[in-house]
């Protein structure tokens, strides 16, 4: 089923949103960075912000084509919206505020309502003031009171950005089990691609009020295809390098580094001598001390050791070649047993397939 | 012995100003504490005025608002049948306009310490904008709502130079107690004088106390 069918095109001062996303859900991830649109075009689905050219279906229902005159308010839409700070309403208790929305006291007393509060540890808080509770509980009781409300769909913004890591961590765990027991489906917007993983089936990037990229997280994320979704989810290492050739007997081209290094990557459409943008993880770059025979890597860089930085239960290692510099993560095991310094040469062992390349 | 009559009509002119004030006031402050008009310091100002300007200044506008070739004058006139200056009518629409800012500026701080974005929650939870306003902004800013009631009621009693102006001093319809104090002095009654003096004073010293203690207790979370 379909949770989410728009088209957007909203101008807010300079920024312009321009959107069109479908998402069967059950859970749709937006990702992107600050100023990316993101938290707009949630408020523009929740109805709390009027675009000037839209049409919305959330879960098939139409609730919005402008122009055309189809709005419905935020109030009738039945998408409850959790944001990064709990807004609590602040003259209410605990109780009163889970119980705030049309029917919710019902929901509260029924077998789902039940349920959402054990999952979210509620009932040692009912009667306690909304003042005096900590961040974490705060953000419980928020998505308790949205979840009283029986929403279509459930909006989170950033829920988790205002807590600190320990508290976020608690918080995704209950949104988790939000989505696999209680099973509400969830437009969740959000800058942390760890996040993102963990929760939606389907994800978007947003880039400057626009779509980027969507798929599967795994695949938007982990191999991503666009400079800015790499540069988003903080790729080690982005090159970017002329073409040199095309092998295409191969499956690859070659670019050239600079100093006569070259990297094989997969085959690419660019123009020989123009330049393409590359995204490589640092954990899949292999050191040899010498150079490997009978290896399937098509790349074998010989390179020269920068720098050697051990970094809580990982070592960076900064690693020359050509005109470009490529950070290799390995284990304080790996980098003790080879004896890397600062100076001396290695061979980078890298798959062409492990270079992304990334349109712009 | 002090002026009850003037007391009574003092109250009924402060309780009927205080009323107009709420009604008037609340969607004025509303508006004022959102909108996001370029203009909203002319408004501002314009409502600020009666705090600054000498009360004769406004009184004297008003006569001349009100007189009887006025098109406000000519039109009570016909309807009413009598003239608007020197009358109890035209001392309350004098009130409601002195004291327009005591009204409007405390409702404005109430409003705008409320949270905007707690009305888009409860909308999102699926309560409509008026319900939305009842149930969260006015439990929210009911104290500093309140202060503003007691204030403007208070300031009511209290004013003389705009009442004198306008109303001048006809018993039982428009001699406040100010100007019953004032007519006192003036002719040398000075046990009277302080004993309506005295009973103002207390009168305005309890009711800032009320005031203050309404004063709202940090809502914010």
């Amino acid at each position: 089923m379909s949770i989410l069918e728009c088209r957007i095109i909203h101008r807010q001062g300079k920024f312009t949103l321009d959107v069109k996303l479908d998402s069967a859900g059950p859970v749709l991830g937006v990702f992107g960075a600050s100023g990316s649109g993101k938290s707009t075009l949630l408020h523009v689905i929740a109805g709390l912000i009027k675009p000037r050219e839209a049409d919305i279906s959330v879960r098939t229902r139409r609730v919005c084509r402008l122009p055309g005159g189809v709005w419905v308010p935020a109030e009738r839409r039945n998408l409850a919206i959790v944001t990064q700070d709990p807004l609590l309403f602040p003259h209410l208790s605990v109780r009163g505020n889970l119980c705030y929305a049309p029917g919710a006291g019902g929901e509260f007393e029924s077998d789902t309502g039940l349920h959402a509060r054990a999952v979210l540890r509620l009932d040692p808080l009912l009667s306690r003031s909304v003042r005096n509770l900590s961040g974490g509980e705060k953000q419980r009781v928020a998505l308790g009171r949205a979840l009283m409300s029986r929403p279509d769909v459930l909006l989170l913004d950033e829920p988790t950005s205002a807590l600190d890591s320990e508290l976020a961590r608690e918080v995704m765990a209950l949104l988790l089990r939000v989505k696999t027991e209680l099973k509400v489906p969830m437009i969740f917007v959000t800058h942390k691609a760890g996040e993102l993983m963990a929760l939606a089936d389907d994800c978007a990037v947003l880039e400057s009020g626009s779509v980027v990229a969507q798929g599967a997280p795994v695949n938007v994320l982990a191999r991503p295809r666009a400079l800015g979704v790499a540069n988003l989810v903080g790729v080690d290492n982005l090159l970017r390098a002329p073409v040199l050739r095309h092998e295409p007997e191969d499956g690859v081209s070659i670019l050239a580094l600079g100093k006569g290094a070259e990297l094989a990557v997969p085959i690419c459409t660019a123009d020989k001598g123009s330049k393409v943008s590359i995204g490589l993880y640092a954990d899949e770059i292999l050191l040899c001390l010498e150079k490997p025979a009978g290896i399937s890597a098509r790349n074998l860089l010989e390179t020269s050791i920068e720098s050697v930085d051990e970094i809580g239960h990982e070592v960076l290692v900064l690693l020359a070649v050509g005109d470009h510099r490529l950070k290799a993560r390995i284990t304080p095991a790996a980098a003790k047993s080879l004896g890397l310094v600062a100076g001396m040469p290695v061979v980078g062992v890298i798959k062409s397939a492990a270079c992304h390349l990334l349109s712009e | 012995m002090m002026d009850w009559q003037a007391i009574v009509l003092t109250a009924k002119l402060a309780a009927i100003t205080t009323a107009i004030l709420f009604v008037v006031g609340v969607p004025l402050a509303w508006w004022l504490a959102w909108t996001r008009a370029r203009w909203k310091f002319l408004a501002d100002a314009l409502i600020g005025l009666p705090l600054v300007l000498p009360p004769t200044v406004l009184g004297f506008y008003l006569l001349l608002a009100m007189g009887p070739r006025s098109p406000l004058g000519q039109a009570h006139e016909a309807v009413f049948g009598s003239m608007l200056p020197f009358s109890f009518e035209g001392l309350v629409i004098a009130s409601v306009l002195y004291s327009l800012p005591f009204a409007v500026r405390p409702f404005v701080a109430a409003f705008s310490s409320v949270d905007r974005r707690l009305i888009d929650v409860s909308r999102s939870l699926g309560v409509g904008p008026v319900r939305s306003f009842l149930r969260v902004v006015v439990p929210l800013s009911l104290p500093g709502m309140l202060g503003g009631l007691v204030l403007t009621f208070v300031h009511t009693v209290g004013e003389f130079g705009v009442v004198l102006m306008v109303g001048g001093s006809i018993a039982g319809e428009t001699r406040t107690i100010s100007i019953s104090l004032y007519d006192d002095v003036q002719a040398l009654n000075y046990a009277q004088a302080g004993n309506t003096a005295m009973a103002l004073l207390a009168f305005s010293f309890v009711a800032l106390c009320i005031t203050y203690a309404l004063q709202p207790k940090a809502w914010r979370l």
